[in-house]
């Protein structure tokens, strides 16, 4: 080990750090050669000596209690100011939601009395109430067949919506829609929260509705509207082009 | 983990990084007791570096306040606690010093207060005051980027990859920056220990007289 080497290595041995214990060895072994690196150790261990010393003697040294009783009050301060501001942020948060609330409701409430207004028109128009003293089933198709045929235009049933003020598209393509055709099942009589809903079904299903059926187009789909009672069960059937 | 595992951490209580989770809910125990255990390494470093005690109050004040305001920037994979306040210190010691620089020779200052003191002192007592204060005005001649490291590494007892992240430079630069600055103490306590020698020598032959 040469002296350079060895005053590299002279600060970490004074200090007792962890070092490699083949270049501690050789390196003391060093400063029992050489008179300089022996001197330079000897300086270095004293140095430690008089920094650990030092460092004992300010251990107890401590920032006034001014300091903390400063930092105390600012942590005081900082949390009112923390508070104040969440709290404010909750009641602008709490009237956002309230808002947002209200404003869904009316909307909502708006829809639907718009709806149950233009159903009702809907029903009015293609429909009337059948006596009550009909009792039979058979009759009564033919009766709504009857009054189907009278009320309903082969109008497209879009525009007809339009034209009582439903938020439908007024710029669609014409559509053809055959009459309402009762279902075999279930009550005729409509309620006034009847719906229209359009479905899509297989060509073929027009066959057991007694239409004629072109079975080369067989596979493809037919729009239809599917009448439903306020109970939710269908009334009657019409197949839209 | 087993029950005496457990009574050894809660006798420990918790860490320093719980404690500034916890100051970041606002828990002003924590901060105290991160106050408590921390405030007197923050303080010291300071009052070495600019070997001035108002001057080290009012960075230890400074430094909490930004743990305080700014906890949330603290990053437990960077490191440790004590190594972020010590950055912070570092920091506001190194801008109050360069703002303050013109005005106050720091080791003046030390000489002046401690001279009063030194003079009551008992005779035996006097020779280890006199080392304690030669080492603190060697240690406060260096230059800053000499004082640092060794307030850190050997005053402070912080690793010298700690050390290395403090001061945002290799670990490599602490240690040749550390060799050099013990190269410097030494020379410069080698007097003034030949001197305590001396005094000792002179002592041991009054009392053989």
């Amino acid at each position: 080990m040469n002296c350079q080497t060895f005053s590299e290595l002279a600060s970490d041995i004074a200090r007792d750090q962890m070092m490699d214990a083949a270049a501690r060895a050789q390196a003391l072994a060093h400063a029992r050669d050489c008179s300089i690196c022996a001197a330079w150790m000897n300086a270095q261990q004293h140095l430690t000596a008089d920094l650990r010393e030092f460092v004992s003697a300010s251990r107890d040294q401590t920032a006034s209690t001014v300091v903390w009783e400063n930092l105390s009050a600012a942590f005081d301060t900082r949390a009112v100011s923390y508070i104040t501001t969440s709290r404010r942020r909750r009641i602008y948060a709490a009237g956002a939601i309230a808002a947002m609330l209200i404003l869904t409701f009316a909307v909502v409430g708006l829809v639907r009395q718009r709806q149950s207004t233009n159903v009702k028109g809907s029903i009015a128009a293609t429909f009337t109430r059948l006596p009550p003293s009909q009792t039979n089933s058979e009759s009564r198709e033919k009766n709504i067949i009857i009054e189907v045929k009278k009320k309903a235009q082969v109008t497209p049933h879009r525009h007809s919506v339009a034209r009582q003020g439903l938020t439908l598209e007024v710029n669609q393509p014409k559509e053809i829609a055959t009459d309402f055709i009762p279902l075999t099942y279930g009550d005729t009589e409509v309620g006034s929260d009847a719906q229209v809903v359009r479905v899509e079904l297989p060509r073929s299903a027009m066959a057991s509705f007694g239409l004629p059926v072109n079975m080369d187009r067989a596979d493809q789909r037919v729009k239809a509207d599917v009448l439903l009672g306020a109970d939710g069960l269908a009334r009657a059937i019409r197949f839209v082009q | 983990m087993t029950a005496a595992m457990k009574l050894v951490m809660n006798a420990s209580g918790p860490t320093d990084t719980e404690l500034i989770r916890r100051l970041l809910d606002g828990d002003k125990e924590a901060f105290a007791e991160l106050y408590r255990r921390r405030h007197g390494n923050i303080y010291r470093f300071a009052l070495h570096m600019t070997g001035r005690p108002e001057m080290a109050d009012d960075v230890a004040q400074e430094t909490f306040m930004v743990l305080m305001n700014k906890s949330a920037a603290y990053d437990e994979t960077k490191g440790a606690v004590n190594s972020f306040l010590l950055g912070i210190a570092r920091n506001q010691v190194l801008s109050r010093l360069r703002q303050e620089r013109p005005t106050v020779p720091v080791d003046e200052h030390y000489e002046e207060v401690d001279r009063s003191a030194l003079m009551r002192t008992h005779l035996s007592s006097f020779a280890k005051k006199e080392k304690i204060n030669a080492v603190r005005k060697a240690i406060l001649s260096l230059p800053e980027h000499y004082r640092e490291v060794v307030i850190l590494c050997e005053l402070q007892e912080v690793s010298y990859a700690e050390t290395a992240h403090i001061l945002n430079c290799a670990v490599g630069t602490v240690r040749s920056r550390l060799h050099r600055a013990r190269a410097i103490l030494a020379e410069k306590l080698e007097p003034a220990r030949d001197e305590s020698s001396t005094s000792d020598a002179l002592r041991s032959t009054r009392c053989f007289a």
